[in-house]
């Protein structure tokens, strides 16, 4: 009985020569959907073109203070006349912005966009990136020859030391302080008692509220380094307007002022028969405080005219005592001639440096120069460094002696805690650093119309302030 | 296709592209005032390799609907597609500075992701299963010729029933459409002399259980005659019921029973060898038509 066989002849006469021409269902498939995908994707595409949405097409979401034209591609984007392309320009960013120069004699300006980018979701614009900074700092060169800041700084880690701790730099201040004393234990205090003081008994922030345990009631100003005068706030609780007022009015020590925190130790007397001081004033106010002092003393003790001149005792030489009378006036000038001398001499020259002037009996007050910033280039805040104590940073306030003392903390200090590793502080150059010199900003009226920025994306259109060209220059020279 | 030698060339030219990209996005990274990002000059010359990358990948298609085209091997360009295509993953994440960023370039990234993965899949499938359908199916055939031998199959296994145990009265007609007269050359034309009893098994048999699982092997998955141990105990059994005249139909049944189950084990062995293409090849597609579009715009804004 024959069987199946397998021969080669058989099996080549099984196959279907035109198989090749009926569809094969796998290739059918990956045809259609080669075309139906690419066309779909195009026609998403096209979809939210043509609907004014640019969402798709956005490298990421704007930044929040721009989130207002995160749809409104121009109007920032603003289009080229030369080739097809829409750049950002400064032009578009000077519209709403200044962006003040860094400095003058610096040879290269980078463009706004270079350091502020877009489209990066909700972050900082001016949160810059150190290599924003090293770009000219790792070689500084100004157009103006040696460059009067450090030539290379790299990171934070290579930040040189501050300028004051650096060039033998002396405080300007003129008040006698001897932080070394005024630190001791067992300080005689107000009434006797025994006192120690801490630094917030006379260094506060601006805006510091509460009381001071060493102070007067009343506000008084004091004179500033830079000859501006700096009046404490009175407010025993401060209220700030926003976060950012509180930020600045928090970052910086006050100034310590004698009504705040010298009065309650350091008594201006004057004369034993009076309880009350001497205004911490002027010295024309205090000569005129106290010729009424004594004028209405006379008044009232007109024995006092009648006085007996008790010479100095000599035991070699003994003097009989010379009886006077005075008339008011003479009592009174005498008595402020006497006060004033121990005032002058003693009392106010404890603290304060004093000049006398050809013609003018009274002598001036030297301005006290006292520093807030130490570092005007950066920008510090003590209320961010709160759970420090003070003695960590100002390590060596404890011994410091003498006024021109710079107790400024060195930046190995701050290296300690800033420094790049994951588990440090924040170090990169714009925590403390700003490029632009914001001194130098001007106001810019606004561009755009209300009912402008309220249109749909399709239908915005950019404006280009008329005088952007030149504000560009300006930056640029 | 084969991970072997002459992958080296494609291998090294790969590594090299990826050292030298690495090399060069570091101190890129590190020293961009705002980060690595795609449309600095940097990011831009990444955006365009990996694009130009991605293009040379999907050449392959090309080259493999014009073979006459003298431009090299399918192989070789399948090599290169292989390496090169994957080293675009890379570039393209440097150029986007490993960010995925708005909606299209995340969409783009996506796609490129999955492109790559399910390519990555298809070559490690493209590496086993024909090793294995070597093993498993001996009998491979043209996969669209699947169809056309199992209805040979059937009227072959018709023909021996018929010679066997005469006509098949009540058996369904089989779909034979095509079939090749000359397959049936094999079967036997003279009936053979056993007893009737024989005969109507052979026919409840072949009527009950084999025809059924040769018209529809899908439909009859839990069939003995599915599973190759099962079936070699049922037709075992069956030569001990059946006279020794019907043996060799017996044993040609089985035949075509192995024959059929290999035929099922080839489209489903050739369905998953070919079926991840239905996701790289049109991806790949729509991953090159968004990256025109995304490098029109990036270039224009």
């Amino acid at each position: 009985m024959p069987r199946r066989s397998r021969t080669a002849k058989k099996l080549a006469q099984r196959i279907e020569l035109s198989y090749f021409e009926r569809p094969h269902p796998l290739r059918r498939w990956r045809f259609i959907l080669s075309v139906a995908l690419p066309v779909a994707a195009l026609l998403w595409l096209a979809v939210v073109r043509v609907s004014g949405n640019r969402t798709p097409y956005s490298m990421g979401p704007v930044s929040k203070p721009h989130a207002f034209f995160g749809g409104k591609c121009s109007a920032c984007h603003v289009a080229d006349t030369v080739s097809f392309r829409h750049p950002v320009t400064d032009q578009a960013c000077l519209a709403c912005h200044d962006g003040p120069v860094h400095q003058a004699s610096q040879t290269f300006t980078p463009s706004c966009s270079s350091c502020h980018a877009e489209h990066l979701g909700r972050t900082q614009l001016v949160a810059m990136r150190d290599v924003s900074c090293t770009q000219c700092h790792a070689s500084l060169s100004t157009r103006t020859g040696a460059p009067r800041f450090v030539r290379t700084v790299l990171s934070f880690a290579e930040h040189p030391e501050f300028a004051p701790l650096r060039d033998d730099f002396k405080d300007p201040g003129t008040i006698k302080f001897n932080h070394s004393v005024h630190l001791q234990q067992n300080l005689l205090g107000p009434g006797g008692r025994r006192v120690r003081l801490a630094c917030n008994d006379c260094h506060r922030p601006g805006a510091a509220w509460g009381s001071w345990p060493y102070g007067a009631p009343g506000v008084q100003a004091v004179t500033l380094a830079n000859g501006a005068q700096f009046a404490p706030p009175s407010a025993a609780t401060p209220h700030f307007a926003s976060a950012a007022q509180k930020r600045s009015e928090l970052a910086y020590m006050a100034p310590p002022t004698y009504a705040n925190t010298c009065f309650a130790c350091h008594a201006l007397e004057f004369d034993a028969r009076f309880s009350q001081s001497v205004p911490h004033d002027t010295p024309a106010k205090i000569d005129a405080f106290l010729r009424g002092v004594y004028q209405e003393y006379v008044s009232s003790h007109p024995s006092a005219l009648r006085e007996t001149f008790l010479p100095p005792r000599l035991p070699e030489k003994p003097v009989p005592p010379t009886p006077r009378v005075l008339t008011q006036d003479q009592w009174v000038a005498e008595q402020t001639a006497t006060a004033e001398n121990l005032l002058w001499r003693k009392t106010c020259s404890e603290c304060h440096a004093l000049t006398s002037s050809a013609g003018n009996s009274l002598p001036a007050i030297v301005p006290s120069r006292i520093t807030i910033r130490w570092l005007p280039s950066s920008f510090f805040s003590h209320d961010a460094h709160r759970m420090v104590t003070c003695e960590s940073c100002h390590s060596r306030i404890a011994s410091s002696q003498l006024t021109s003392d710079v107790n400024l903390p060195s930046v190995r200090t701050c290296q300690q805690c800033h420094a790049q590793r994951a588990s440090a502080a924040p170090a990169g150059c714009s925590e403390c650093h700003t490029y632009h010199d914001w001194s130098q900003e001007r106001i810019y009226p606004g561009k755009f119309l209300l009912p402008d920025l309220l249109k749909s994306s399709r239908d915005f259109a950019p404006a280009v302030p008329s005088n952007a060209a030149s504000t560009v220059a300006a930056v640029v020279r | 296709m084969l991970f072997d030698q002459k992958q080296r060339p494609w291998v090294i030219a790969a590594a090299l592209i990826l050292i030298v990209a690495t090399a060069v996005y570091i101190p890129y990274a590190i020293l961009s005032p705002q980060g690595p990002r795609g449309g600095s000059a940097i990011g831009l010359a990444f955006g365009i390799a990996g694009f130009a990358l991605m293009i040379f990948a999907g050449l392959l298609g090309a080259r493999k609907k014009v073979p006459v085209w003298r431009i090299g091997r399918a192989q070789t360009w399948m090599r290169g597609h292989l390496w090169l295509g994957l080293v675009a993953l890379p570039i393209i994440l440097f150029h986007a500075g490993f960010h995925m960023r708005g909606t299209l370039t995340c969409v783009l990234m996506i796609l490129l992701f999955t492109v790559i993965a399910s390519g990555m899949f298809g070559a490690l499938l493209q590496a086993y299963i024909p090793r294995r359908m070597t093993i498993e199916v001996p009998m491979e055939t043209i996969y669209e010729q699947i169809d056309h031998i199992r209805a040979q199959l059937r009227e072959e296994a018709d023909q021996l029933a018929t010679a066997a145990c005469g006509t098949l009265q009540g058996a369904p007609s089989a779909p034979v459409a095509g079939a090749n007269t000359a397959a049936t050359a094999s079967a036997v034309e003279i009936g053979v002399e056993v007893s009737e009893e024989a005969r109507s098994q052979l026919r409840e048999f072949y009527l009950r259980r084999m025809r059924p699982f040769l018209n529809a092997p899908a439909a009859h998955r839990s069939s003995p005659l599915a599973d190759a141990p099962q079936a070699a105990g049922l037709f075992e059994e069956l030569r001990l019921r059946m006279p020794p005249e019907l043996h060799d139909t017996l044993k040609d049944f089985e035949s075509i029973c192995e024959e059929e189950r290999q035929l099922t084990r080839q489209a489903k062995l050739h369905r998953v060898l070919h079926a991840w293409l239905l996701v790289h090849v049109p991806l790949s597609y729509a991953l090159l038509a968004l990256a025109a579009v995304h490098a029109i715009v990036a270039l224009r804004f």
